[in-house]
C-alpha cells in the first residue's frame, strides 16, 4: 500500500514538473507559410510590419509591446506614434536591427526582407490569411507570441460572438433575399475580390453575394459581366472620384439596379482591407447597409 | 550651253581634307571622265555637282542657278547620280528598285502610267537587266547591283548623269558593256560626267578628262592633251608609258614594272 | 505590272471584308454569352423598324424590342467602342512601326525606339500619383497625360540629337538616352507609388477596359493626320530605305521629310499608348509579317499593314476578354504570346533565306 501511495505521489510530482516545464519552455509558432520559429519567452519588443498585424495587437491590450511599424499603421490613434521602420517599398532593415526586437511580423510581400532578416537571426512571423478562420488563427498565433493565450481566444470569441449577433439579427437568409453585391477597388480595368477571398467571405456574412464567382483572388473582372450579373449594391473605397470616373457617368452602367436606386456605398478601405480585428466592424456596417431594415 | 558649272569651289572635311578652287564648266553632250589617285576628291566632286555637299566657297550652278536653291525634286528629274555601294536592308527586287527611279517624276497619289512602266522597261533593257525582275537586289552581286542602280538612275530619265566609279566590281565584259551604254546614252543627248578609276578605259570613251589630285584640277582637257607622260607622273605620282590604242588611236597608260 | 495591280486589288479588298468579319465577330462574342440572333436583331432593328413605320408592317416595327437591355448595353455601348478602339490602336501603331523601320532603314524597329512609350508611361504614372483631379479631364487626365509624356519624349530626343546633326544614327543613339533617362524617372515614380504601384503596372500592361466613344473620338484625329502625313510621304519612305544620300539622289528632301514622318508616328504612338498602355510587338510583327508577305514598297505596305494591324489588335483583345473569363488578361501578354513566337520565326526565317 505504501508503495502504490509513494509511486502515485512521485508520478503525479513528475506530472505537475512536466506541465511547469512545458509553460515555461520556448514557444513553437508555425505562420502561414509554413515557417517555423521558436521564441524563447513571450516577444516583449515587436515590429509590427503589417497593419492589420498592429490592429491585432493593441486589440490584446499589447500595443506598448509594439516598438516599430510601417508607415500605413495608423489604427489605433496611438499606432500613430509608434516609430516607423518602413513604407510600401519595404521595410528598412537597419531600423528594424536598431530596434532590438525579439519578434517581427511581416506579410508575403516583404519575402526579401524576411529572408535579411532570418540570417540575422531575428524571428520573423509571415502572415497571409485568406478568409476569417485564417484571421482567427493569426489572432491566436500572435497572442501566444506574446504570451497572453487567453486574450487572444477571448477576441476571438468576442469577434465570433458579434458575427453571430449580425447572423441573428439577419436571420436565416434565401438566396433571393440576398443582395447581390459588387465590391471594386479600382476602374476602369476592374478590380474586384474573388470568390475566395476574405472580402467574399465578409460579404456573405453581412447577408449579400458577391458577384465576383468564377473569379479567383484579386484580379481583373470584365465590365459586361458586372453589368450582367447586376449588382443591388456597390461597395467601394473612393474617398472622392477624382481618379476614377462616377458609377453613374459610366457607359452602360444606367441599367445597374445599384446605380437605378442609389444604393453605392463607401466602406472604408482600411476596415474593409485589413485581416484584423474590424473585419468584424465591416460585416457588421455592410450588413446595416445592404440590410437597413434588418437593423432598426 | 553650259548645264553645271562650278565656280571658284572650295571644300573642306573636318581639318584633313580639302578641295580648293574647282573651276568647272559642264556643258550639253558633253561625256566627261574624273580621274585621279585615291583621296584626291574625285567622289566628293561628284558629291558637290550633285548638291548633296554644299561648297564653303564659290558657287554650283545648274542651268544658271545655283543648286542649293532649287527644289530637291525638280533638280531629280534633271540629273541622276550612280553612286557606289548603295546597300539596304529591305527585300526589294530589282524592278521595284529600277521603278523607285520614277519617283521624282511622280505626284504623290497618282499611281504610276505607262509612261513610267515604259521608261522602267526602258531602263532595264539598257542594262540588260530584263531576267532579272524578280530578283532580290540584296542577293546579287556587286557588278550586278550596279548594273540595278544604273537602271535605277535611267529611269529618272535625266539630263545629266552623273557616276562615281560605275564600273567597280565589274568584270570586263561588264565593263565595257557599261561604257559602251554611256557612250551611246551621250549620243542621245544624256551629259554624262564619270568619276573612274581605270585611266585607260576614261582615255578610250570619254570626250574630256578633269584629272584631280591633291584636292585640285591639275589639268583638264580631251584625252589626248590630258594623257601624257609627264601628266600622268604628275597626277599619279608613277613613271608610265603612253602608246597609242590600237583601234581608235587614243592615248593608253602602260605601267612600267 | 497590270497583273499585279490587279490581284494587290483583290487581296486589299479581301483584308477589308476580314476587317469587317472580325469586327462582328469581336463584339459578338465575349465574357458573357450573347446569342448570335441577339446582335443580329440589335444591328438591324433600327433599320427593320424604320422600314416597318414606313409600309406599317406591326411585325417589322417590333423586331428586336426583345432583346434585353443589359445585351443591347453590352454590345453596342461596351463591345462595339472597345473594339473599334482596338482596331484604331492596331492601326497606329502597325503604321507608326513601319514608317520607324522604313525611316531607320531596320526591319525589325518598333514603335517605341525613339522612347516614346517611356514618355508615355512617365506621364501616366505622374498622373496617377499626383491624382490630381483634373475637372475638366476627369477620367481622361490619364490618356491626356500619357500622350503629353509621349511626345515630350520626342521633343527631348530632337533637343539631345540637335548637336551632331540629326543623322539616323544620333536619333537612334539620342532614343536609348531618352529611353534609359525616363525608364529610370519611371522606376522612381513606381518606387513613390505606394498604394498606386498596383494601378500604375496595370496600365502599363496594357488593356482596352473602359475604351468607349470618347476615347475612339479623341484618337481618330491623331490618327487621321499622322496617317495622312505617313501615306503622304510612302514614295519617300522607299527612297529613304536606300540611305540617305540615295534619297536625297532620287529628289527626296531628306531632312524635311525625316522630321515629318517621326513627329506622324511619334502622333500615332502616343495615341495609341495614352488608350490602352503599353502593347508590344504589334507594332515590330505587323508590318514585318506584311512586308515579308507583299514587299516593302510601302504604298502597299502601309495599307496591308493598317488593315492587317486592326484585325490583330482585335483579335487580340478578343482573346484577352474569352481566354479567362469573367476574369481579363492584359492584352500586351497575348500579343507577346503570339508575337513573341512569332518574331522569332520571322528571325529564323531571315536567316536561313
Amino acid at each position: 500500500m505504501k508503495k502504490i501511495l509513494c509511486l502515485l505521489v512521485v508520478f503525479t510530482l513528475s506530472l505537475t514538473g512536466c506541465s511547469l516545464l512545458r509553460t515555461s519552455g520556448p514557444i513553437v509558432l508555425v505562420d502561414d507559410f509554413d515557417r517555423e520559429i521558436s521564441l524563447e519567452e513571450p516577444a516583449q519588443r515587436v515590429i509590427s510590419l503589417v497593419p492589420a498585424a498592429t490592429e491585432i495587437l493593441f486589440a490584446l491590450e499589447a500595443g506598448d509591446r509594439v516598438v516599430g511599424a510601417s508607415e500605413y499603421c495608423n489604427y489605433p490613434e496611438a499606432a500613430l506614434e509608434i516609430p516607423r521602420v518602413g513604407g510600401f517599398d519595404g521595410p528598412n532593415l537597419e531600423a528594424i536591427v536598431a530596434l532590438e526586437p525579439d519578434l517581427v511580423l511581416a506579410a508575403s510581400l516583404h519575402k526579401d526582407a524576411v529572408e535579411g532578416l532570418e540570417g540575422l537571426g531575428i524571428p520573423v512571423l509571415a502572415l497571409d490569411p485568406m478568409t476569417l478562420e485564417e484571421i482567427y488563427a493569426n489572432i491566436e498565433l500572435l497572442a501566444r507570441a506574446i504570451g497572453e493565450d487567453k486574450a487572444g481566444k477571448d477576441l476571438v470569441a468576442d469577434m465570433k460572438g458579434r458575427l453571430q449577433a449580425v447572423g441573428q439579427a439577419l436571420g436565416q437568409l434565401q438566396e433571393d433575399e440576398r443582395p447581390l453585391v459588387f465590391y471594386e477597388s479600382w476602374y476602369p480595368g476592374i478590380w474586384t475580390a474573388g470568390e475566395d477571398t476574405f472580402i467574399s467571405e465578409i460579404i456573405t456574412l453581412a447577408g449579400g453575394k458577391n458577384i465576383a464567382w468564377g473569379v479567383s483572388r484579386w484580379t481583373e473582372m470584365q465590365e459586361e459581366d458586372v453589368l450582367v450579373r447586376n449588382p443591388d449594391v456597390i461597395i467601394h473605397g473612393y474617398l472622392d472620384f477624382s481618379m476614377v470616373e462616377p458609377f453613374d457617368q459610366r457607359t452602360g452602367w444606367d441599367v445597374v439596379t445599384a446605380v437605378k436606386e442609389d444604393r453605392i456605398f463607401f466602406v472604408d478601405p482600411d476596415i474593409l482591407n485589413r485581416t484584423g480585428p474590424r473585419v468584424v466592424d465591416a460585416v457588421e456596417e455592410i450588413a446595416r447597409l445592404i440590410h437597413p431594415d434588418k437593423f432598426e | 550651253m553650259v548645264l553645271l558649272s562650278l565656280e571658284a569651289v572650295d571644300f573642306s572635311y573636318g581639318n584633313s581634307f580639302r578641295l580648293e578652287d574647282i573651276n568647272l564648266g559642264v556643258e550639253r553632250g558633253d561625256f566627261i571622265g574624273i580621274i585621279g589617285p585615291n583621296g584626291s576628291g574625285k567622289s566628293t566632286l561628284i558629291k558637290l555637282m550633285a548638291g548633296y555637299l554644299s561648297p564653303d566657297k564659290g558657287t554650283v550652278c545648274l542651268e544658271g542657278q545655283l543648286l542649293a536653291k532649287l527644289e530637291r525634286k525638280a533638280v531629280a528629274r534633271k540629273v541622276a547620280v550612280v553612286s557606289q555601294g548603295v546597300q539596304t536592308g529591305f527585300a526589294f527586287t530589282v524592278e521595284e528598285m529600277v521603278r523607285l527611279g520614277r519617283l521624282p517624276h511622280l505626284g504623290r497619289w497618282s499611281n504610276e502610267g505607262p509612261g513610267d512602266a515604259a521608261a522602267v522597261g526602258r531602263a532595264l533593257a539598257q542594262t540588260r537587266l530584263e531576267a532579272y525582275r524578280s530578283r532580290l537586289f540584296s542577293r546579287l552581286s556587286g557588278g550586278e547591283a550596279q548594273r540595278v542602280l544604273m537602271a535605277q538612275a535611267l529611269a529618272q530619265e535625266p539630263e545629266i548623269l552623273l557616276l562615281d566609279e560605275p564600273t567597280a566590281y565589274m568584270d570586263m565584259a561588264f565593263q565595257k558593256e557599261m561604257f559602251t551604254l554611256m557612250a551611246r546614252l551621250n549620243q542621245e543627248g544624256i551629259t554624262v560626267v564619270a568619276v573612274l578609276h581605270d585611266v585607260n578605259m576614261a582615255s578610250l570613251y570619254c570626250k574630256e578628262l578633269v584629272a584631280l589630285r591633291q584636292g585640285r584640277i591639275l589639268i583638264k582637257g580631251n584625252p589626248g592633251e590630258v594623257i601624257t607622260r609627264e601628266n600622268i607622273e604628275a597626277i599619279f605620282g608613277t613613271a608610265v608609258a603612253i602608246s597609242p590604242h590600237p583601234v581608235t588611236n587614243r592615248p593608253q597608260v602602260t605601267m612600267l614594272p | 505590272m497590270q497583273r499585279k495591280v490587279k490581284s494587290r486589288a483583290w487581296a486589299y479588298l479581301g483584308l477589308a471584308l476580314l476587317l469587317v468579319l472580325v469586327l462582328f465577330v469581336c463584339v459578338a462574342i465575349g465574357s458573357v454569352r450573347i446569342p448570335l440572333s441577339a446582335l443580329v436583331k440589335t444591328v438591324f432593328s433600327p433599320l427593320v423598324n424604320a422600314l416597318g413605320e414606313l409600309f406599317s408592317l406591326p411585325a417589322w416595327q417590333d423586331f428586336g424590342q426583345d432583346v434585353p437591355d443589359t445585351w443591347r448595353t453590352i454590345l453596342l455601348r461596351l463591345r462595339l467602342p472597345r473594339v473599334a478602339v482596338a482596331m484604331l490602336a492596331g492601326v497606329a501603331l502597325s503604321l507608326a512601326g513601319a514608317t520607324m523601320q522604313g525611316l531607320l532603314k531596320n526591319p525589325l524597329a518598333d514603335p517605341y525606339i525613339l522612347g516614346v512609350s517611356s514618355g508615355a508611361a512617365v506621364g501616366a504614372a505622374a498622373a496617377m500619383l499626383m491624382g490630381l483631379s483634373w475637372n475638366l479631364l476627369g477620367a481622361f487626365a490619364i490618356p491626356a497625360a500619357a500622350f503629353a509624356g509621349g511626345i515630350g519624349s520626342l521633343v527631348m530626343v530632337y533637343s539631345l540629337s540637335r548637336g551632331g546633326g540629326r543623322s539616323v544614327l544620333n536619333m537612334l543613339l539620342a532614343g536609348v538616352a531618352v529611353s534609359t533617362f525616363l525608364g529610370a524617372v519611371l522606376s522612381l515614380l513606381i518606387f513613390f507609388s505606394g498604394q498606386q504601384l498596383q494601378q500604375v503596372v496595370f496600365w502599363m500592361m496594357g488593356g482596352f477596359s473602359g475604351c468607349n466613344w470618347f476615347h475612339f473620338l479623341s484618337i481618330l484625329p491623331f490618327l487621321a493626320g499622322g496617317s495622312l502625313v505617313i501615306f503622304w510621304h510612302s514614295r519617300e519612305l522607299d527612297a529613304l530605305a536606300l540611305g540617305d544620300e540615295q534619297a536625297y539622289y532620287m529628289g527626296v528632301d531628306v531632312e524635311r521629310v525625316r522630321h515629318r514622318l517621326l513627329w506622324a508616328s511619334a502622333l500615332l504612338t502616343a495615341s495609341a499608348v495614352s488608350v490602352c498602355g503599353l502593347i508590344g510587338f504589334v507594332g515590330l510583327v505587323v508590318p514585318h509579317a506584311m512586308r515579308l508577305i507583299g514587299g516593302p514598297v510601302h504604298r502597299n505596305l502601309l495599307p496591308a499593314a493598317a488593315l492587317a494591324g486592326a484585325i490583330f489588335m482585335a483579335v487580340a483583345d478578343l482573346l484577352s476578354r474569352v481566354v479567362l473569363a469573367p476574369t481579363e488578361l492584359p492584352v500586351g501578354v497575348i500579343t507577346a504570346l503570339v508575337g513573341g513566337p512569332f518574331f522569332l520565326y520571322l528571325l529564323k526565317k531571315r536567316r536561313v533565306s
